[in-house]
């Protein structure tokens, strides 16, 4: 009998294992097999095998560091003032009034919505010559801004859409991170006379660490992987200073057609990645029912 | 205290709302640019409240260059990516959920790993496979390779859903004499019709929105309306009453499925590590 519902669970199961190796994993195995071939889609016929040759262009490779950098100080900004401002959303939020659940759905908005038209509306919010953004600006004097159009500001544009995008993201979690807290708990702290400093250093924060993991670890692939946002507003310019991970791969992929080339530093980011995620993996399952 | 206490209240409420006006303000922007004649795009000061005209919309619907197409094509993707990837996906989670399959941790480790995989380490492979068996560019190879990417999701959500379904409840339909599949399609999956519904609609809304995969796998008649919305970036004079327009029509469903998954929108973008 145990047996034999065993092997009706591995039927059931089976399709979805045999999809997910034709798309996931076969395709990981290819990935690899054409990083060490120098491979141009455009002469497929003149594949040759160049070993680690890859690996080695790519970390002399100027524009990849670059890029490797900007992932980074996009992921890190991004990350740690999503941080900030998503707590103290959840704090306006977590009161619980008339209405508040209506704003909260409306305030989830902008990461809902299709990325790359988030990425076109800001682009001409942010134009320097007639966008809205300059004319605010102007209006209460902060002056002219380049925004996306110059190397120094665009980044900086970047990590700013994308932080607005994706705020709601760690206010919700830490949202229900908060409204899991005990009443008892605020009771208890009210009798000893807690100052609301002291309530948030020593009740609320502690209880929020695992969701900023969650989150930071979520919102850090993510980052990773940022191609739409890019691709919709700066693709990767001006000169080189928005260029992240995944436009690397995507432009040598599919604008030279230098796909050996392209899937080494794909396989890069897979490492990246692949830590990453059985980190987070791993905090799925501490949690023991979680998942569930 | 209390006329201090409805002080903090209207305080809170200022705050609430300036955080929504921040965070939806682009998209009333762009709903309003949507209205504008051509000219009134590089109006300084700007427009802020145009006169409702839907010219654009007929401009971008209509005629030789109409982008209705590639909305049909948005349309029959992310429909029929949803049916195979929740149909399929259900099955595997019935299994691991219910019955004793042999490596079960391992495989469900395996599923959530893949879960996180990135996309673009994955398109360049895909391309391949798809110009191989000569599935560029149609609506079947950009199907194929949503429910890849969406499956593993679905997977791990169902799983999830199925194991909040009590035993008894299935155990007692066995005992009456049906089969594994009758108590599936008459108990398990009545029963986690929420469940179903969500998975549907986030997978729904991922295939919607893809642009990678989209940009990479099709070109000309297959693509998707993300992918011809962006391509009103590449041009010198960007159209941006077009692409409002058009990008307005595109936008309007998934508010409205915002809403109605609003309960579960948590729970969803966190893979079920966290519940609201």
């Amino acid at each position: 009998m145990q047996k034999r519902l065993s092997k009706t669970g591995l039927i059931l199961i089976l399709p979805s294992i045999i999809y997910l190796f034709f798309l996931s994993l076969y395709p990981t195995i290819y990935t690899v097999f054409l990083s060490s071939k120098e491979f141009n889609l455009a002469r497929p016929h003149k594949s040759v095998f160049v070993g680690i040759g890859n690996f080695i262009r790519l970390f002399q490779d100027d524009l990849f560091r670059r890029s490797l950098l900007n992932t980074l100080v996009i992921a890190v900004f991004s990350i740690v003032l999503e941080l900030i401002f998503g707590y103290i959303v959840a704090e306006v939020f977590d009161k619980r009034l008339k209405g508040m659940e209506a704003l909260r759905t409306i305030y989830m908005l902008p990461m809902m919505v299709t990325p790359v038209v988030w990425g076109l509306v800001w682009v001409y919010i942010f134009n320097p010559n007639f966008g809205l953004a300059n004319y605010i600006f102007e209006k209460v004097g902060l002056g002219f801004q380049p925004w996306f159009a110059s190397g120094g500001t665009a980044i900086l544009s970047l990590i700013l859409v994308n932080i607005w995008q994706w705020t709601p993201f760690t206010a919700i979690i830490f949202l229900a991170g908060l409204s899991g807290i005990p009443n008892d708990i605020y009771d208890a702290a009210n009798v000893d006379g807690a100052k609301w400093y002291q309530l948030i250093f020593s009740v609320k924060l502690p209880a929020l660490k695992q969701m900023a993991m969650v989150t930071i670890l979520i919102r850090l692939m993510d980052n990773l992987r940022l191609f739409d946002l890019v691709y919709s507003t700066t693709q990767g310019g001006p000169g080189s200073s928005t260029e992240t991970m995944s436009f690397f791969i995507y432009r040598h992929g599919f604008k030279f057609f230098n796909l050996g080339y392209s899937s080494t530093a794909a396989i890069l980011v897979l490492v990246f990645i692949i830590l990453v995620s059985q980190y987070l993996i791993r905090l799925f399952y501490q949690g023991g029912e979680i998942g569930e | 205290m209390n006329r201090r206490k409805r002080k903090v209240n209207i305080l809170i409420y200022i705050l609430a709302i300036v955080i929504v006006l921040i965070s939806i303000f682009p998209i009333v922007w762009l709903f309003f640019t949507s209205f504008k004649p051509r000219v009134d795009i590089f109006a300084i000061p700007p427009i802020w409240l145009p006169k409702i005209n839907f010219e654009n919309y007929v401009n971008e619907f209509t005629g030789g260059s109409s982008r209705l197409p590639y909305l049909y094509n948005s349309i029959k993707v992310a429909l029929f990516s949803t049916l195979v990837t929740v149909i399929v996906g259900s099955l595997a989670a019935y299994g691991i959920a219910k019955f004793p399959v042999p490596g079960k941790k391992n495989w469900e480790f395996w599923i959530l790993s893949v879960r996180m995989m990135p996309p673009v380490a994955v398109v360049i492979p895909l391309y391949m496979i798809m110009r191989s068996i000569k599935l560029l560019d149609t609506n079947t190879g950009l199907i194929l390779a949503h429910v890849g990417f969406n499956l593993p999701f679905a997977i791990w959500m169902l799983t999830g859903f199925f194991r909040q379904i009590p035993k008894d409840i299935e155990e007692a339909a066995l005992i009456d004499g049906c089969n594994w599949y009758q108590a599936m399609l008459r108990i398990s999956l009545p029963l986690s019709t929420p469940g179903l519904a969500t998975i549907s609609i986030f997978t729904f809304m991922f295939s919607w929105n893809e642009l990678l995969a989209a940009l990479v796998l099709t070109g000309r008649s297959g693509k998707t309306l993300p992918v011809a919305i962006s391509e009103y970036w590449s041009n010198t004079q960007i159209r941006w009453e077009a692409m409002a327009a058009v990008s307005v029509v595109y936008v309007i469903p998934i508010i409205i499925v915002t809403f109605v998954i609003q309960r579960y929108i948590v729970r969803g973008l966190t893979l079920g590590a966290v519940k609201q």
